[in-house]
């Protein structure tokens, strides 16, 4: 008889591969078929042409940068592989799946071991399609043998799988600590906001300063991280199986000998599966109802609260002041507002970067620009959605009340300005300290990324209350609302460098040079859509959100 | 502000969710004062009667006019006189209860002074004015629903429409909410608005009873008219026999040959 392993695996597989339907089979089938030939003979050929023909990248410039380039790329593997997933999982705690599981005399070994197993096929076939745009430039320019493909792929599966384990096992570990309450689900949720961060982070910087990533993660501090050891493994392959006469010596290239980092690798491997079977059982325990739950209390509101309601009496003193409790006490909201000063920073720094600038040498323009597409990006995913409404549950709450929903968006909207103020000038005053910005310019700057991120932030609020079906994060219209949200936002964003191209191409293209050169001209155009739109999306939702179904 | 005596009229009043009727022709009178339950199978269209006579649901046809207001033309006055304790909860986790009452009281527009005397007595009454201070996150469901009973009665509206309001609640919180519901019934003239699965608690409660399956309202009377209409000894047995789910106990064993 199978092992209960053997159960949850077949469930997992089923959900992972639900929307193929009856045709699972086939279509992995093909799936791999295609994943074959994409690897070993359609890649290497169509890389080949886009970085020598294209890009006119020459092959020595793709021998010497490979063993930084390698690790760049798997460093980005393996961030997406370990905290997407992880991300995902916090999501969703399903505590209630496992106590159904537990009580059915499952181990949790066999829920990691299942749960790993089930998404094998999946994973495998993922890894099919995206590695070889890591491997099939190097593998074509040093005509690696197959016997090296071959190696190479194992290792990229074999780093793949290990880290999908681990990435389970922290998943297990966290929801089982967080719990199913109302605050689990919150931590949970900041937490996958925040690895969400960490996935993008290097993103960012490896499209804005791919050569400054590649040279930071040739420190030999990174000779700790196993992304580094497996990319290291990856060139010692390359060169190994070369077809091309390429004859170096080993620890010229890897900072370590190639053994040493076989020999780290396996370990790595070794112990986070040791660690995962022997720990399974002890790292689950469900947790306390809500009488044995830790009990937090409001306490008194701080000086900040009282002086609002001394300010603004009344019932809509209430509303906004309670608005801002619930907003302000969420660690998910706290976390989205922290990324937001950090991306607002980060931002103009990897601009300058990127250009070769010194910090002082960037120009107050480029620096609003890139503050401002970071607070256009984010304010709006910051406000709108679950900081708008947690479900729609509460919003039958809200419509029972007459006029309740106007009034609650307007207690959001000015909750939202409340929010973001500080967010703004904090970022501001510590981009003022770091490109050496004057108390005016400072003065300049403020007003200008107030605009664009309250801009932002209403857009949010008014897509939210368009469609305020989602009942979580998880749901199709949450996701939806999202991404109109952030395309909405960009739209505004990108209005004026769109519509300077196409004047220029109608033959108008005075009009865009006589606005480029007068700054405050330059700067309206490229922040004033933002809060326009912003004000309408407000109003629309406003009124939708007031309709009866 | 009602009309002649008249808490809810509904002529014939329907809803249709794309080809689903949720609700059909319903006509329905109820006085003021009524303890009105509103009996039926899960999807027989309850929730969305109370969505409609409560102002967030537009009827497919028909009209309706709740305490002398008309639901089509005059929601905002409809929910001003009404209050709704929906079937789930969205309760505003990070806020202690106080907080979520200030919040509900101040969206219907409650007068400061009173806001704060009515969430006192209220959170006494229902005994939770101990923990007042405390995130609703930390609550159980029980509290939970006592939180929401007593924010669907901050503002003293004259027709309160309670979507299964004991299905959380322990025997005693349960007892404490049927006394609340008759005590303000009889010294309020409040007109309470029932809808529920629990037939011993419309039995005890009400003193109307409406039957609807599959969006049809199939019988109406006291519960004792009920009764004898459809035969049983109380509630239960009669709505089993209206609406069927008995099944053989021979049949219910079946599944372990």
């Amino acid at each position: 008889m199978a092992g209960k392993w053997y159960h949850l695996a077949k469930a997992e597989y089923r959900i992972q591969t639900s929307r193929f339907g009856s045709k699972t089979k086939s279509i992995l089938g093909l799936l791999f078929g295609i994943g074959v030939v994409w690897a070993f003979i359609a890649s290497p050929t169509i890389m080949s042409v886009l970085f020598q023909d294209v890009l006119g990248v020459s092959d020595q410039m793709l021998i010497l940068g490979m063993p930084g380039l390698m690790r760049a790329g798997l460093m980005l593997i393996w961030f997406v592989i370990l905290f997407v997933p992880l991300s995902n999982s916090l999501k969703e705690i399903k505590i209630g799946q496992w106590e159904i599981l537990l009580s059915n005399n499952v181990k949790t070994r066999d829920m990691l071991v299942g749960s790993f197993l089930g998404k094998l096929p999946i994973n495998g076939i993922l890894v099919l399609f995206a590695a070889p745009m890591l491997l099939a430039p190097f593998v074509s320019v040093m005509q690696v043998s197959l016997i090296g493909q071959i190696l190479m792929y194992s290792e990229i599966l074999i780093i793949t799988l290990s880290t999908v384990w681990l990435s389970n096992l922290l998943s297990v570990a966290i929801q089982s600590k967080l719990g199913e309450s109302p605050r689990g689900k919150d931590l949970a949720n900041a937490l996958a906001i925040l690895l969400g961060f960490i996935v993008v982070l290097p993103l960012v910087g490896l499209q804005l300063a791919a050569g400054v990533v590649a040279d930071i993660l040739g420190l030999n501090i990174f000779l700790a991280m196993p992304f580094t050891w497996s990319a290291d493994l990856l060139t010692g392959c390359a060169i190994i199986f070369n077809g091309v006469g390429y004859a170096v010596q080993m620890n010229t290239v890897l900072t370590l000998d190639f053994a040493v980092v076989l020999l780290l690798q396996s370990a790595f491997i070794v112990v986070v599966l040791a660690i995962g079977i022997s720990t399974a059982d002890r790292l689950f325990t469900l947790g306390a109802g809500a009488r044995t739950e830790s009990v937090v209390s409001s306490g008194k509101s701080n000086v900040l609260l009282r002086g609002l309601r001394h300010v603004i009496p009344g019932s809509f003193g209430i509303l906004l002041v309670t608005a801002m409790k619930d907003f302000g006490r969420k660690a998910q909201n706290l976390s989205r507002l922290s990324i937001m000063v950090v991306m607002a920073v980060v931002a103009p720094i990897l601009l300058s970067i990127r250009g070769g600038y010194m910090p002082s040498e960037v120009d107050l323009r480029s620096i609003l620009v890139m503050m401002g597409l970071a607070f256009a990006i984010l304010g709006g995913v910051s406000f709108g959605g679950v900081g708008f409404l947690d479900s729609k549950d509460q919003l039958w709450m809200i419509k029972t009340a007459p006029r309740g929903t106007q009034r609650f968006m307007l207690a959001k909207v000015a909750q939202a300005f409340l929010f973001i103020m500080p967010v703004v000038v904090l970022s501001s005053t510590l981009v003022a300290i770091l490109f050496n910005l004057s108390v005016g310019e400072l003065a300049i700057i403020i007003p200008i990324l107030l605009g664009a991120s309250f801009g932002s932030s209403l857009v949010g609020i008014g897509v939210s209350a368009n469609n305020p079906t989602y009942e979580d994060t998880k749901s199709e219209a949450f996701k939806s609302n999202a991404s109109r949200t952030m395309a909405i936002t960009i739209a505004c964003f990108a209005f004026y460098q769109v519509a300077d191209l196409l004047m220029g191409i109608m033959g108008f293209g005075a009009l865009p040079a006589l606005i480029s050169e007068s700054d405050l001209l330059y700067l309206t155009f490229i922040f004033a859509p933002l809060p326009i739109v912003g004000v309408l999306m407000v109003i629309m939702g406003s009124r939708s959100l007031s309709l009866r179904e | 502000m009602t009309t002649n005596n008249i808490s809810i009229k509904t002529d014939a009043l329907t809803k249709h969710f794309g080809s689903l009727q949720a609700v059909k022709n319903l006509d329905l009178e109820i006085q003021v004062g009524t303890r009105f339950g509103f009996l039926g199978p899960n999807g027989a269209g309850k929730t969305t009667t109370v969505r409609m006579l409560s102002g967030l649901l537009k009827p497919t046809s028909g009209q309706a006019r709740v305490c002398g207001m008309d639901i089509l033309t005059q929601q905002d006055q409809v929910k001003a006189l009404t209050g709704l304790l929906p079937e789930t909860p969205g309760l505003y986790s990070k806020l202690s209860a106080l907080e979520f009452l200030e919040f509900i009281g101040s969206l219907n527009g409650v007068d400061e002074r009173g806001l704060y005397r009515r969430i006192d007595s209220l959170l006494d009454i229902l005994g939770l004015e101990g923990r007042q201070d405390n995130y609703l996150e930390s609550y159980s469901s029980g509290m939970k629903q006592k939180v929401l009973i007593a924010a669907t009665l901050l503002h003293e509206p004259q027709l309160v429409f309670l979507d299964e309001p004991t299905s959380r609640l322990d025997p005693s919180a349960s007892s404490l909410v049927k006394d609340l519901i008759l005590a303000l019934a009889r010294e309020t003239g409040t007109t309470f608005f029932l809808c529920t699965h629990q037939t011993a608690l419309a039995e005890d409660v009400c003193n109307m009873i409406g039957l609807l399956i599959d969006g049809r309202l199939v019988a109406t009377g006291s519960p004792e008219d009920i009764v004898e209409s459809y035969g049983g000894t109380n509630l239960e047995e009669a709505y089993l026999n209206l609406v069927g789910g008995r099944v053989d106990s021979e049949k219910l064993l079946t599944w372990r040959s």
